[in-house]
């Protein structure tokens, strides 16, 4: 269910979407070159008509597509930041800005550690696995937690049931 | 933490781009899907967070406005939601009535977006059973604003309620307003000769047992003495209630027929524990409903007790007819079987038998055709013709319990004198009209002018010979409608002096 979010917050997202875009944008020239237009005009699009997680989706196949097998970091920055900005714009509320855009940092350094660290024992495959594995695993204690801190968890007893 | 399907979606996508990575070697890829799991934990946290927040401010309560109640009533249930944080996430809460109550409104549901601070929600909830119940928390649906996650909690107060079963109160039995103690009871035959419990001392006269000399008495006066003893014996009861229209007059679970019903009830008890025949005849509308003779067994003192449970007033299952070929009624014979004549539900299952184009089955199968009701039509007053019919046939000496009300009261005097024919005595419990009628009783002093007539009329069937005659009504409202009179002759002996 959509939730109606007030006016300010809907203009403060399409401000920060719209210059999250225009960073990757330039991101992608960088990486590409001429064809990085195109595939920015594309980036651009597909954030107008989607919603952010398939725009960003896109994104990644198109920067794939132009930068080459073993792309430089510098290459990289930009239109990783300004994707990230896309999510971002998404997922924050104006009042909740900062300690969210924190929090996003966070879990995307929590799980490109993990990555990294899969690449190092066993290459992309590794890499990919420790990936999902990372994300699988916090996701799910963090619902054990809030199910704890919620109360909901049935917790077995070991008293017999009164009659 | 409920997962939806657009949260699933974007996982799939993200494990998608994790392993199109690996297919094409591009590490980009890798950076997608870690930025993607990585949004979707934040965004989580974010829910849980919230979610947190608003569990611990928001206030729901739900109220009933009684606490007591009795079944077929109603009450009015308010669910109310308020929280601090206009701010926080979109809320959907569900009323919590208990399952025992039949709720009467649109919606069970209310709704708080984002920026509203409360809602309120009433509905009108119906009591079909008694018991006591308690309102199941209130069941409240939380949501991300991206439709990712949601979550359901239970919250808000639980208040109970007792839902009494409609019965009579403070049921009155009495004369003019004083309650009688007992109306029937361990009961002593009247005459003397051999029993148990001794009663007077007499002189020997020739003719007397010599084995009933009291000889104690005897060495002590000088001259034979023979003790006499009182002799108990059974009351053969027959009950005539008086489920007609007009008892149905009264607030459900206290009309004229449950209080009288009351009084049946009561004197089926006392005749099952001092094992005397008791029979019962129920009179409806159109004639007689139930005919149970007297008898002394458990299972005719439980036939009767149901019949008198019916909760039906006007007429109810007919009972076959026996038109002018009436047996006379026998004691201990089965209330269900009248000489010679089977139920409707047999008739019909012999009609389906006679099949055949032989004249054995072409004579017979007209009558068992006529299925229609076997209502027994009585001539004139059901009540009057139920006890010239019924009362008359049984042999020996009866008491009659006859339990109506005031609605006819030129029949009911034909029945009474019928009914204490032959020695026979008769119980009279009536429920007055005036003080069943729906309402409050708006005008005492109307209601008591009424009443006098009522109190007139007992009095008139009470000068009968053997004939005792009582009322039955609520002790609250026959209080009211005396102390209505007690003010008004008050007033008048103050204008005299």
């Amino acid at each position: 269910m959509a939730a109606t979010s007030s006016d300010a917050d809907v203009r403060g997202r399409r401000r920060i979407g719209i210059a999250a875009i225009a960073l990757a944008g330039l991101g992608f020239l960088v990486a590409g070159g001429l064809p990085g237009i195109a595939a920015a005009v594309a980036l651009a699009g597909s954030w107008y008509a989607l919603p952010a997680p398939y725009a960003v989706a896109i994104g990644h196949l198109l920067l794939a597509v132009l930068l080459p097998e073993t792309p430089g970091v510098l290459a990289l920055i930009p239109a990783e930041l300004g994707l990230l900005g896309v999510l971002g714009a998404e997922a924050l509320p104006r009042d909740e800005f900062f300690p969210l855009a924190a929090l996003l940092l966070a879990f995307v350094f929590l799980l490109s550690d993990a990555a990294i660290l899969g690449f190092l024992i066993g290459g992309l495959p590794a890499a990919a696995l420790a990936l999902v594995a990372a994300g699988v695993a916090i996701g799910y204690g963090l619902h054990r937690y809030e199910l704890l801190r919620l109360g909901l968890l049935d917790e077995p007893t070991d008293a017999p049931a009164e009659t | 933490m409920r997962a939806t399907r657009r949260l699933w979606g974007v996982a799939l996508l993200s494990t998608f781009l994790a392993g199109l990575a690996v297919l094409f070697e591009r590490p980009v890829l890798l950076a997608g899907a870690a930025s993607l799991a990585a949004w979707l934990l934040a965004r989580q946290y974010r829910f849980f967070a919230r979610l947190a927040r608003t569990e611990e401010a928001i206030e729901i309560d739900q109220t009933l406005s009684r606490d007591q109640v009795s079944t077929g009533g109603s009450t009015a249930y308010t669910l109310s939601v308020s929280r601090p944080d206009p701010a926080a996430l979109p809320l959907s809460v569900e009323a919590g009535p208990p399952l025992a109550a039949t709720v009467e409104g649109d919606s069970r549901t209310v709704s708080l977006a984002p920026g509203q601070r409360s809602a309120r929600l009433g509905l009108t909830l119906s009591w079909p059973v008694a018991g006591r119940f308690a309102c199941e928390p209130a069941t409240v649906e939380a949501t991300d604003d991206a439709g990712l996650f949601a979550e359901t909690l239970a919250l808000g107060s639980t208040p109970s309620i007792a839902v009494e079963p409609r019965r009579p109160r403070n049921v009155h039995v009495g004369e003019g307003g004083e309650a009688v103690s007992a109306a029937y009871g361990e009961h002593e035959g009247g005459r003397t000769g051999s029993g148990f419990d001794p009663a007077e001392l007499r002189e020997y006269v020739e003719g007397d047992a010599a084995s009933r000399i009291d000889w104690n008495a005897t060495a002590r006066l000088g001259e034979p003495y023979v003790r006499e003893y009182e002799s108990e014996t059974e009351h053969r009861t027959a009950l005539v209630v008086d489920h007609r229209a007009a008892l149905g007059a009264g607030p459900e679970g206290a009309t004229k027929l449950d209080y009288l019903r009351h009084v049946a009830l009561a004197f089926v008890g006392s005749a099952r524990q001092l094992s005397d025949p008791l029979g019962c005849f129920a009179v409806g509308d159109e004639g007689l409903t139930a005919r149970h003779p007297p008898a002394a067994t458990e299972e005719s003192y439980a036939r009767i007790r149901t019949t008198i449970e019916d909760p039906r007033v006007t007429s109810g299952e007919p009972e076959e007819a026996t038109g002018s070929t009436g047996s006379r009624g026998r004691e201990g014979a089965s209330s269900t079987e009248i000489e010679g004549q089977r139920d409707p539900a047999a008739a019909r299952r012999k009609a389906e038998t006679l099949t055949g184009d032989d004249a054995f089955d072409a004579t017979l199968r007209p009558f068992f055709a006529a299925t229609g009701s076997y209502v027994r039509r009585l001539g004139g007053d059901a009540l009057f013709e139920t006890v010239r019919g019924e009362i008359g046939r049984l042999d020996g000496a009866v008491w009659t319990v006859v339990l109506t009300d005031d609605s006819h009261p030129e029949r009911l005097r034909e029945a009474v004198a019928v009914a204490r024919r032959r020695e026979n005595r008769v119980l009279v419990f009536l429920a007055p009209t005036v003080l069943f009628e729906p309402g409050e009783l708006a005008d005492l002093e109307a209601a008591y002018d009424r009443y006098l007539a009522f109190e007139e009329f007992r009095r008139d069937l009470a000068r009968q010979p053997r004939v005792s005659a009582f009322e039955v009504a609520p002790g609250d409202r026959l209080d009211a409608v005396l102390a209505s009179g007690r003010r008004r002759r008050d007033q008048q002996g103050a204008r005299r002096a």
